[in-house]
């Protein structure tokens, strides 16, 4: 008789908890003001618009990086493009410009992190607050821009890196 | 066979096919593989960024989910490998074997999923559970590995690579996954009743058992004390 005894008990919970932590290990760290990694460290800059500005939809967001950024799975670097302090819902954006659309009328905290091509934070992040003077609809969410300044796809938001 | 009756009130007898540590282990491993198959097949789909059900529940991103839940497949495995090494010896060597026989159970294997009638075969598994082990477990091992190495690495050129093979072996996991979840759902009438070997006990009706692995059935029949 051979009776199949591959490990010892490991409960579901159990490693469901350790995913929980390991999860949470990994989170990304919040744009709470312009932030860089560090002495040394990798660095994003919003240069467009200027914080506190007011724009009207849609508007084009600028921004510099330390290193250079490019498609998660060349490898690069990349940046997350998030409103409104919301960083799990964000769009992937690997080139220095990117139109933000569809944002209400207000205020609204616009914010950038650089993200290692696994999709951990990098330890740079920027933020700014604009002022939204018109709007072209209602919702929060943004748009890639489909190229202009700087950039060949403004919003680079369909990879799917499968890690 | 060796049969059991079941306590009072419940009359039909069973067999047992996997005990309670290969129960609990295989769930685990099925729980975070079916997390990262959902999280990874909704990146390569292009949704990164928009949260999942799982990610609003979890209150992470699907790419932190998926980096975490890596890590914890990669622990289990290694828990696994560790505590269970003679399981894992003998799963390997039962994986393994070939008999001449074997080509004819693969034969008449598409005709036998509908109607039951399955060739002889003497392994613990069958010729079809076999070449499933090995190419699924082999698969599972190169996502673990280039998955553990792309969030070690973070990025760079070693990691593009590693990105690819990752996505690749993905590919080819995914519909083996399907198909094992298909057959072992026992919705598939040659396999009816199949399910219970991994849940609920990992109990078999004696004559699934007989059905879908006779010599092993058989063993049990001979090794255990009657009673």
């Amino acid at each position: 008789m051979m009776k199949s005894s591959i490990a010892r008990p490991v409960s579901v919970a159990g490693a469901l908890a350790l995913s929980m932590l390991l999860a949470a290990c990994g989170a990304n760290g919040t744009a709470d003001g312009a932030a860089d990694g560090g002495a040394g460290g990798p660095k994003v800059t919003i240069t467009s618009p200027a914080d506190g500005a007011d724009v009207s939809m849609p508007f084009t967001l600028r921004f510099t990086t330390s290193v250079p950024i490019g498609p998660p799975d060349s490898g690069r670097e990349h940046v997350h493009v998030f409103t409104d302090q919301d960083t799990a819902d964000y769009t992937v954006v690997t080139s220095p410009s990117f139109t933000i659309q569809d944002l209400p009328p207000g205020k609204h905290m616009v914010g950038v992190t650089l993200q290692h091509a696994d999709h951990s934070p990098a330890g740079a992040s920027a933020q700014i607050t604009v002022n939204v003077t018109a709007s072209g609809g209602a919702g929060a969410a943004t748009a890639p821009s489909g190229g202009d300044s700087g950039g060949s796809d403004g919003g680079y938001s369909g990879y799917g890196g499968g890690y | 066979m060796a049969t059991r009756r079941r306590p009072a009130g419940r009359s039909r007898p069973s067999v047992e096919r996997n005990d309670r540590r290969t129960r609990w282990f295989h769930a685990a491993v099925y729980l975070t593989v079916l997390v990262l198959l959902a999280t990874g097949w909704r990146l390569i789909a292009g949704n990164e960024g928009t949260p999942s059900p799982l990610a609003t529940l979890f209150g992470t991103p699907d790419t932190t989910l998926h980096r975490g839940v890596g890590w914890a497949l990669a622990v289990l495995v290694l828990i696994g490998v560790v505590l269970g090494r003679k399981g894992v010896r003998t799963f390997v060597a039962e994986s393994l074997r070939w008999r001449p026989g074997d080509a004819r159970w693969l034969a008449r294997w598409p005709r036998a999923v509908f109607t039951g009638r399955f060739a002889h075969h003497d392994g613990h598994f069958d010729p079809g559970q076999r070449l499933l082990n090995v190419v699924m477990v082999m698969g599972l091992a190169v996502l673990v590995g280039t998955g553990l190495g792309l969030v070690l690495l973070h990025g760079g050129p070693v990691f593009a690579v590693l990105d690819r093979v990752h996505r690749w072996a993905t590919y080819v996991v995914t519909p083996l996954i399907a198909g094992h979840v298909l057959v072992a759902s026992g919705v598939l009438p040659g396999y009816r009743g199949v399910w219970r070997s991994m849940h609920l006990g990992g109990r078999l009706d004696p004559e699934v058992a007989r059905r879908l692995w006779p010599a092993w059935a058989e063993r049990e029949n001979r090794d255990r004390p009657p009673g």
